[in-house]
C-alpha cells in the first residue's frame, strides 16, 4: 500500500485495527512521521539510537490505543505520536536517572491526551514485564496461538494453513500450547498478577 | 480442554444469552475457573501484546536498512549497479557477509556469554504466596522475602532453633538472590538430603531447576549443564518449560572456556 492509499488518517486508523493492513499503516506512519519523531528525542540529548527504542514503543502503544478505541482521529495522528513519544523519552530518561539532562523544552506542551498516554504507557510497562514468556513456549505453539488469537482465524482457516490432519489434533494442540502458556504464567504469578491488577485499574 | 474452550468463546462473545448465564453462573461458584479466567485473559494479552511488537520490530528494521540518509540527515542517492555485471560479485559479497556474520556471531558469543547473562536470561522470580497455614514468625518471613527484604529473611532465620523445609527453602533462594550461590547450595543440599528420608519431598522441582542455576553462580558449569539438561528432558517438572536450548547452548560455552 502507498501513500496515496492512505488519503486520511481516520484511513490509517481503520487499517491498524486489522492484521493484513497493519504492517501497511505501521509503514506509512514510519515514512511520514519518523523525522519529526527520531527529532524530539535527539533535541532532548538523546542519540539516534535511543530514537529507534523510544519510536518503536511509540507505534506499539498508539497501536494499542487504537485498537482499544482510546484514540479513534479526535485530533492528528501527529499530535497523539507526539505524545507518546514525548512521555517515553521522559520516561526513559528519569528512569535512568539523568535528570540533569535538559527535559524543560518540554514544558509547556501538555495536551489534552496526556492523561490517556500516561494511562496507556503504565499499561504498556506492566505488558513488557511479563510478555517475555510467550517466547519461552515452542516455534509451533506461537503459530497456532498468534493465529488463534492475534489473527482470530477460525480453527478451520487455521487447519488449512497447516499440516495438522484434523481439527480434532488441532484443537488437542492448541489445548496443549494454551496450557504451557499459562503454566509459565502460573510460575510468575506476582508478575501476572501485577499486570492483571494494572489492566483492571486502567480499564 | 473444555473449560478453555468455554472462556474462550465467553471472552469472544460466541456463548448464546443461555450458555452465558450458565458460565457466568460456574464462574461465580467456581474460584478455579476464575483462576484460570484469569490466566486464559492475561495469556491473551500477551500473546497480541507480543505480536504488534514483532510487526512493529519487522517494520522498523526495514525502514531503518532501507533509509537512505548521511551524517546532515539528507537523501543521498543510492545507485543501481549493473545487474549483470556483478553478479557474480554481488553472490560471493553475500557469501562472504554471511560467513563474516557466522563467525562475527561466534566471537562475540563466545567473548559476551558469561554466568550472569545465563543466569539474568534464565532465572524466573519465585513467589511464596500460596503457602498457608503457619505460625506468626514464618508469617513475617514470608512478608521480608515478598518484599524483597532478603537480608532479613535471612537474619530472621538465623534465629529459628527448628528450621523446616519452607524456611531452608526461603533462605536459601534469599542467598539465590542475593548472589551467594554457595550459601544457597548448602540449604538446598539439606532439604535434598531430608526429602530422601521423607514421605513427603518438598521443593523437588523448585530445587533441581534454581540449584541448578545457583551452580552456574558459583561457576561449576559441567555439573550445571549436566543437570539442567536432565531438567529439560523431565516433562512433569513444570520448570523445564523455562529451559531453552540456547540457554543450554551458552552453558556449553560458558564450559568450553
Amino acid at each position: 500500500m502507498t501513500k496515496k492509499e492512505f488519503d486520511s488518517d481516520l484511513m490509517v486508523l481503520q487499517a491498524m485495527k486489522t492484521e493484513n493492513s497493519l504492517n501497511a499503516a505501521i509503514s506509512f506512519l514510519y515514512k511520514i512521521h519518523y523525522d519529526m519523531l527520531e527529532n524530539i528525542v535527539k533535541v532532548n540529548s538523546g542519540n539516534v539510537m535511543d530514537a529507534q527504542d523510544v519510536i518503536q514503543e511509540t507505534m506499539i502503544t498508539f497501536i494499542e490505543m487504537v485498537r482499544e478505541n482510546k484514540f479513534r482521529g479526535e485530533s492528528s495522528i501527529k499530535s497523539i505520536l507526539y505524545t507518546i513519544t514525548k512521555n517515553i523519552w521522559i520516561s526513559k530518561i528519569r528512569k535512568t536517572k539523568q535528570e540533569n539532562l535538559r527535559i524543560d523544552k518540554y514544558g509547556a506542551e501538555n495536551n489534552e491526551f496526556e492523561e490517556d498516554v500516561s494511562i496507556q504507557l503504565q499499561k504498556r510497562e506492566a505488558k513488557t514485564l511479563i510478555e517475555g514468556v510467550f517466547n519461552k513456549i515452542g516455534e509451533s505453539c506461537k503459530k497456532i496461538l498468534t493465529m488463534f488469537y492475534y489473527e482470530e482465524l477460525s480453527f478451520k482457516d487455521i487447519l488449512e494453513k497447516t499440516d495438522y490432519e484434523n481439527e480434532q489434533v488441532l484443537r488437542n494442540k492448541k489445548y496443549k500450547c494454551m496450557k504451557s502458556l499459562t503454566d509459565l504464567i502460573e510460575l510468575s504469578p506476582i508478575t501476572a498478577k501485577i499486570f492483571k491488577n494494572s489492566l483492571d485499574e486502567l480499564k | 480442554m473444555e473449560q478453555i474452550e468455554k472462556i474462550d468463546n465467553y471472552l469472544s462473545g460466541k456463548l448464546s444469552t443461555e450458555e452465558r448465564l450458565q458460565y457466568e453462573n460456574e464462574l461465580a461458584q467456581q474460584q478455579e475457573l476464575r483462576d484460570l479466567q484469569e490466566k486464559v485473559i492475561v495469556a491473551k494479552e500477551i500473546i497480541v501484546s507480543a505480536n504488534i511488537r514483532k510487526t512493529v520490530s519487522e517494520v522498523h528494521q526495514k525502514f531503518i536498512s532501507e533509509r537512505p540518509i548521511n551524517s546532515n540527515n539528507q537523501t543521498i542517492e543510492v545507485r543501481k549497479p549493473q545487474e549483470k555485471q556483478i553478479f557474480l560479485n554481488n553472490f560471493v559479497r553475500i557469501a562472504a557477509s554471511f560467513v563474516l556474520l557466522l563467525a562475527g556471531f561466534a566471537i562475540y558469543q563466545y567473548v559476551s556469554i558469561s554466568p550472569q547473562s545465563i543466569l539474568a536470561d534464565a532465572t524466573v522470580e519465585y513467589n511464596p504466596s500460596m503457602f498457608r497455614g503457619s505460625n506468626n514468625h514464618l508469617q513475617t518471613i514470608r512478608s521480608f522475602y515478598k518484599a524483597k527484604d532478603y537480608t532479613a529473611v535471612i537474619a530472621e532465620i538465623g534465629k529459628e532453633q527448628n528450621r523446616d523445609s519452607e524456611m531452608l527453602f526461603l533462605r536459601a533462594m534469599s542467598n539465590f538472590s542475593l548472589k551467594n550461590y554457595q550459601e544457597s547450595l548448602k540449604d538446598f543440599g539439606t532439604i535434598r538430603q531430608q526429602n530422601a528420608s521423607s514421605l513427603k519431598p518438598s521443593y523437588v522441582y523448585e530445587i533441581e531447576y534454581y540449584e541448578s542455576l545457583a551452580l552456574i553462580g558459583t561457576e561449576q558449569y559441567a555439573t550445571a549443564l549436566e543437570k539442567l539438561e536432565a531438567l529439560k528432558a523431565n516433562n512433569q517438572n513444570p520448570y523445564s518449560k523455562l529451559i531453552s536450548d540456547w540457554d543450554l547452548f551458552k552453558l556449553k560455552i560458558l564450559k568450553s572456556k
